[in-house]
């Protein structure tokens, strides 16, 4: 359980963070991605798709060269579609700043913050 | 009717957020963890039987990195490895540093936890240089 005062601070901290562009932008790509029916439809069809697929490879283990290629097809749409790829884009972008945020950290403290928290593996 | 958008915090550059991340590890700092883990580091370093078994355990595995390198590596050398690790974890001062070090990580796990709940993204999966 967390000290309750460097919980607070983390807080704070974390709020700020959520704030900076990078990670805002990211919320937003998201809001945008739940609100756009079309890529909803999308991702929901893919989803569904991918997993009768899973499910029928491990039953009887028979995907036609068809289902896959439908698969495909999904992937592509999906792929080409502005909202969706705007989130990927965003969410892309803010993972990659959090990296130098962690660094900040640990010059400030003399360890790697990132490797004591992280959970062990890239 | 107030909305929790309303009051949420305005933008901040990628320079503002450095500098809180800067504020945010000198609260760090001061928290009972970090302070044990930096007096037990001190301790350690300090600690001649310590840096002794260390330094011992230290050159057996720079060896055996070598001899793997050539295929020379053998049951003998990881055995005197192992033995030299064990020696070095029985001293006091190293067991304090591991143990307080454990902590530490406990503590930083939690926060690392809380903030990537807030933002929504995994801020522990960051992965700096010296990972894995």
């Amino acid at each position: 359980m967390l000290d309750t005062a460097i919980e607070a601070v983390a807080r704070e901290f974390a709020m700020k963070l959520r704030a900076s562009s990078p990670v805002a932008a990211f919320w937003q790509a998201q809001a945008r991605l739940e609100a756009d029916e079309e890529a909803q439809r999308l991702l929901a069809e893919l989803q569904q798709r991918q997993q009768a697929l899973m499910l029928k490879q491990r039953n009887d283990g028979s995907i036609t060269q068809e289902e896959i290629d439908a698969l495909r097809r999904l992937q592509r749409e999906a792929q080409s579609n502005p909202v969706i790829m705007a989130y990927v884009q965003a969410q892309q972008q803010a993972q990659a700043f959090l990296p130098a945020v962690s660094m900040e950290i640990s010059q400030l403290l003399g360890f790697d913050f990132g490797g004591l928290a992280g959970a062990g593996g890239c | 009717m107030w909305q929790a958008s309303s009051v949420a915090t305005a933008e901040i550059s990628e320079a503002e957020a450095l500098q809180a991340a800067r504020e945010f590890a000198a609260a760090l700092a001061d928290t009972p963890a970090y302070q044990a883990f930096d007096q037990a580091q001190i301790r350690m370093r300090r600690d001649p039987a310590a840096q002794t078994a260390l330094r011992a355990f230290q050159e057996k595995q720079q060896d055996l990195a070598w001899q793997l390198q050539f295929g020379l590596a053998n049951a003998a050398g990881r055995e005197d490895l192992r033995r030299l690790q064990q020696a070095m974890l029985a001293q006091p001062a190293m067991r304090d540093y591991m143990e307080a070090q454990e902590q530490l990580a406990v503590m930083c796990r939690e926060v690392a936890g809380l903030i990537s709940e807030v933002i929504g993204l995994n801020f522990a999966a960051s992965c700096g240089p010296g990972c894995c």
